[in-house]
This record gives C-alpha cells, sequence and structure tokens, in this order.
C-alpha cells in the first residue's frame, strides 16, 4: 500500500507538487497522467525517494519515507524496481550485466545473481540475448532488458517513468503486456507515469490527472476517462462534435455491461424513432470490459424522449447540439 | 647526399646524445603521467562528488576544488617549473635534470586530468546514475561500478590528449634544465644553428606523438566495442 498524504514540494519557494493525496493498493496498477512538466515524474520520485519533498507524508506499508536515514532509505530502495524513458542501461555492459547490477550494489554471490538474472532475462523474452551489448538491441528489448533489471532485487513495488514514451505503437503494447502480466505474476503494484491515454488505458486500474503540481481528476480509470471533466478533455485534446444541420445529438455513455450494446440495437427497433450513428469509440479497458462513447443524431423534436428511453436501460444518455468527443 | 646527411652531427651524436635524451623524454612523461593520472583522478573524484552536479553538491568545496585547479592550470608549465624550483629542490633535492622536472611537470598534468576526467564521469547519463541509485547503490559504488566504467572510452580519449600535451611540455622542460629531447634540440640544435639537428629530434617527437595518438586509438575502440 502507497499512501500520499498532503504531500507538497518546492523548488526556490515555488510548489512544484502540492497537496497531493493519493492512496494505491497492493497489487494495482496506478496511472499517472499529465502533461510534460506537470510535476508527475517528480512525484514518482518521491516515491522512491530520489527526490526530498517538503512536507506530507509518503508511507509505504508502514513504513515513512521521510523517517529514513541515508542508510535505511537504499535499504528501502531495494524493494522499488524502476524503469525510465531512455531505458537507462549501461552501455558497455552485456544485457546480463546490466540485470545483475543491482544484485552486485548488494553483493550477491556471483552464481546466484547469474542463475537469477538469466531466469529474468528468459521470462521477459530475452533468453538469447544474454550476452549481447544494449547498443545491439532495439528499443523495445532494451525497456525488456530494464524491466528483468528492476525485478532483479524481487521488489514489490515497480515505478515506470514514461516507460513506453520512447516506443513505436505496437512495442508499447507489447511491453504494456509485459508490465500487466508481471503485475498479475507477481502481485506487483505498478505506478506508472505517462502522457499517452492509450496506456492508462490498457493497463492502468486506477489514475490520477496532474496538472501544475496538482491532482485535478482521480479514480478509476473508466470514471475518470468517461467523465468529460475538463482535465481529461485538456489532456485528450479538446474536440467537438456538432449537429448535422435540422438534427439533435444524443450522447451516450456505453459502459461495458453486455446489454449495452444490444440496447441500442433494441431501441433502434422498438422505440419508433429513427436515429442514426455518427460516431462511437468504444474500446476495451483494462479490466477487460468495453467502454467509451456513442453519438447519435435525431430529429430535435425527438430527441428527449429517445434519450429519456436510453436512461430507461441504465445507460447515460444526454441530448445536445454539440459535445465534447 | 646520403652520406652528407649521415656526416651530421645527429647521426654523429646519435647513440652518445639522441639515444639516452628520447629514454629520458619517456621516463619524464611515463612517471609525470602516472603521478598526473593518480592524483587527478583523486582530485576528480573530489570534483565530482561535490559538483553541483555531481552525487553529493557541495558549492563550497567545490569551489574551493576548482579554485586551486584553475590556479595551477593558468601557469605555463615552462613558468611553473621555475617558480616552484625551490619546492622541487626540497623535495627532490635537485632543481635540473630529469628526476627534478617530474615533480613540477606532475604539478602541471594532474589538473588538466582531473578536470578532463570531471568532464568525462559527468557525461554519463543522469539516468543511468538515476536507476542506479534507484536501485540503492551507494555514492561510492555509483562512482566506481556505474560512472568510471561508463566513462571510460571518454577518459582514454582525454588521457590521450593529455599525454601528446605534455610530451611538448618535456620538450618544453629541457629549456629549463629538464633534460630529454628538448634540452638536445635547444642545446645542440638551436644554440648551434645546426638545422638538421633540430628537425630530426622534431621528427622523432612527431613519430612519438603518432604512436601514442595511435595507441590511444587503438586503446579506445577496444573499451568502447568490447
Amino acid at each position: 500500500m502507497i499512501e500520499i498524504k498532503d504531500l507538497t514540494k518546492k523548488y526556490d519557494n515555488k510548489a512544484v507538487l502540492e497537496n497531493i493525496n493519493i492512496k494505491i493498493p497492493d497489487g494495482r496498477i496506478y496511472g499517472l497522467a499529465g502533461q510534460s512538466g506537470v510535476g508527475k515524474s517528480t512525484l514518482l520520485r518521491c516515491i522512491n525517494g530520489l527526490e526530498s519533498f517538503d512536507s506530507g507524508s509518503i508511507c509505504i506499508d508502514a513504513t515513512e519515507l521521510n523517517s529514513l536515514n541515508e542508510a535505511e532509505m537504499r535499504e528501502f530502495r531495494r524493494s522499488i524496481g524502476m524503469i525510465f524513458q531512455n531505458f537507462a542501461l549501461l552501455e558497455r555492459k552485456s544485457v546480463l550485466e546490466n540485470v545483475m547490477l543491482p544484485m552486485e550494489f548488494w553483493k550477491y554471490d556471483r552464481a546466484h545473481m547469474e542463475k537469477k538474472a538469466k531466469a529474468l532475462l528468459e521470462r521477459v523474452g530475452l533468453g538469447e540475448k544474454l550476452n549481447s551489448m544494449p547498443s545491439e538491441l532495439s528499443g523495445g528489448q532494451k525497456q525488456r532488458v530494464a524491466i528483468a533489471r528492476a525485478l532483479s532485487l524481487d521488489p514489490k513495488i515497480l515505478l515506470c517513468d514514461e516507460a513506453t514514451s520512447a516506443l513505436d505503437p505496437a512495442i508499447t503494447l507489447s511491453i504494456l503486456e509485459l508490465i500487466a502480466d508481471i503485475n498479475k505474476e507477481l502481485n506487483l503494484t505498478v505506478v506508472m507515469v505517462t502522457h499517452e491515454m492509450s496506456v492508462i488505458k490498457s493497463v492502468c486500474d486506477d489514475m490520477a490527472i496532474i496538472e501544475a503540481g496538482h491532482i485535478v481528476a482521480e479514480g478509476k480509470v473508466e470514471d475518470v476517462l468517461l467523465s468529460d471533466a475538463e482535465p481529461v478533455r485538456k489532456l485528450i485534446g479538446e474536440r467537438k462534435i456538432t449537429a448535422p444541420v435540422g438534427k439533435d445529438l444524443i450522447k451516450l455513455v456505453i459502459r461495458g455491461k453486455e446489454e449495452h450494446p444490444e440496447a441500442v440495437c433494441e431501441l433502434a427497433r422498438n422505440s419508433g424513432i429513427a436515429f442514426g450513428i455518427i460516431s462511437a469509440e468504444i474500446e476495451p479497458f483494462h479490466s477487460g470490459e468495453y467502454m467509451g462513447h456513442m453519438y447519435l443524431t435525431v430529429d430535435p423534436e425527438k430527441a428527449e424522449t429517445l434519450a429519456r428511453k436510453f436512461i430507461e436501460y441504465g445507460i447515460d444518455a444526454s441530448s445536445g447540439k454539440e459535445f465534447y468527443l | 647526399m646520403s652520406s652528407a646527411l649521415f656526416e651530421t652531427a645527429f647521426f654523429k651524436n646519435f647513440n652518445m646524445i639522441i639515444i639516452p635524451a628520447i629514454f629520458s623524454t619517456i621516463r619524464m612523461l611515463v612517471f609525470s603521467m602516472l603521478f598526473g593520472f593518480i592524483i587527478g583522478t583523486l582530485v576528480a573524484i573530489l570534483l565530482v562528488m561535490t559538483s553541483p552536479y555531481g552525487l553529493k553538491p557541495k558549492p563550497s568545496v567545490y569551489k574551493f576544488i576548482s579554485f586551486w585547479v584553475n590556479m595551477i592550470r593558468s601557469f605555463p608549465v615552462i613558468i611553473l617549473i621555475v617558480a616552484v624550483s625551490p619546492l622541487t629542490r626540497i623535495l627532490v633535492g635537485t632543481s635540473v635534470g630529469e628526476k627534478a622536472a617530474i615533480f613540477p611537470l606532475t604539478l602541471a598534468a594532474f589538473p588538466v586530468i582531473a578536470r578532463y576526467m570531471e568532464a568525462s564521469l559527468l557525461e554519463v547519463d543522469k539516468n543511468i546514475v538515476m536507476a542506479a541509485r534507484a536501485f540503492g547503490a551507494s555514492d561510492m559504488q555509483i562512482m566506481f561500478k556505474v560512472l568510471f566504467p561508463e566513462a571510460l572510452p571518454s577518459i582514454i580519449s582525454g588521457m590521450t590528449t593529455t599525454v601528446i600535451l605534455f610530451l611538448a611540455s618535456t620538450a618544453l622542460a629541457g629549456a629549463v634544465g629538464a633534460g630529454g629531447l628538448g634540452a638536445v634540440a635547444l642545446t645542440y640544435g638551436y644554440q648551434r644553428f645546426d638545422d638538421v639537428m633540430m628537425y630530426c629530434i622534431v621528427a622523432i617527437l612527431f613519430v612519438m606523438v603518432l604512436i601514442i595518438q595511435g595507441l590511444g586509438e587503438l586503446l579506445y575502440k577496444r573499451v568502447k566495442t568490447r
């Protein structure tokens, strides 16, 4: 359990993080989203003590970070793995040596280090590349090495700092899949900093949006993303959808219940109201459920009635001339 | 023509003067570089620890070390040799000759080496340092298990440049009583108006530069690609 309470951090008297409150239960994947420079990476680095903070507290499994001295802090960091946007591998060490490095810091014996590193590299799919140098690997492979390295000290928490931002979409997916698998296998708590919404959607359970050092939205990923709260719109980019001439729009919030898509079909048949689907963006979320928005066009005088019929089916519907996508 | 060349002072004195001077230069260079490297490394470690961009920023300590490093560096080598000659006499027993030159050359070399090395070490990707720290590495572990191994190629090319720079300095030291090739070029060449002697010694120095540069590059490639 990671518990951040009233955390504030200042640089030169200017607050870069203010009144941050977050609780992350064990085994969850938590996304910290926001544009660059809003303090999300700083917050991540506070969690493993790489950055200090001015007030408030961070508690991890009953360990209060501010109470640790330097040696205790080093010891504490063993239980937290970390991966980075640019991988941060040592260029002059082989893949195997890179994975062994954290264990070397803790003076594990050589045979154990090698065995463990080989097993981890096998796990991330790089069993064939033990003696390759990082410069011979692709971006995705480098991040796999970094993940193996981050797991070498058997952490309970994995911190990911824009871990997929330097990778192309297909590779990003495979890395996210790996992280999600590891999260399940090891019951690892994962905290991901990212500016990519697709990352949040595909792996995170919960999320927070940070804007200028403040948390402006927090909760389950679907709750945050399906609300069209301003912070979400800002982050995704404001796009509007406008009703065609002579029509009204109805916005439906589809929330993964199986009967939802069917309800649309059923109402098309039975409501006696003609409507068209002009836009739908429904995606699978990390929970496996399909969620998103659907926009219908309908005659203005029938909009109210149709919206009410959807609401009767338990689908959140609203009518209007213009919506944010 | 060629027999006339072999009749010159350079070839007549080759075995008696030139060869010993070559070895004298090599000894001065090797020892001053060795001592300079050891002291320079220690100073570089202090600089990298205390630098504002370093592992444990301590600006006041950094400024203090930096001040002395800069001051020594501002002395032209030939002036430094003369300026510290009283100290040299106390430490080495004499202020002339090859051994006496090693002390001021070391003194001139270590700040240069320290600066080159500081730059090489601080050039290592900050994320790698942060990663090491995130895994619980101590400052000393970061220094010796991360920074030095990663910066090694850069340190080697810095050292190559420094050694060549100080080959020229040992020749310069010949002007103030250090011996070696510089002294021979000056006393047997320049002062006797023997151009052949002077240019032949320059040619020897040139070959030495080529060898040092070649070895440096070889070593660089070896550690860079492993």
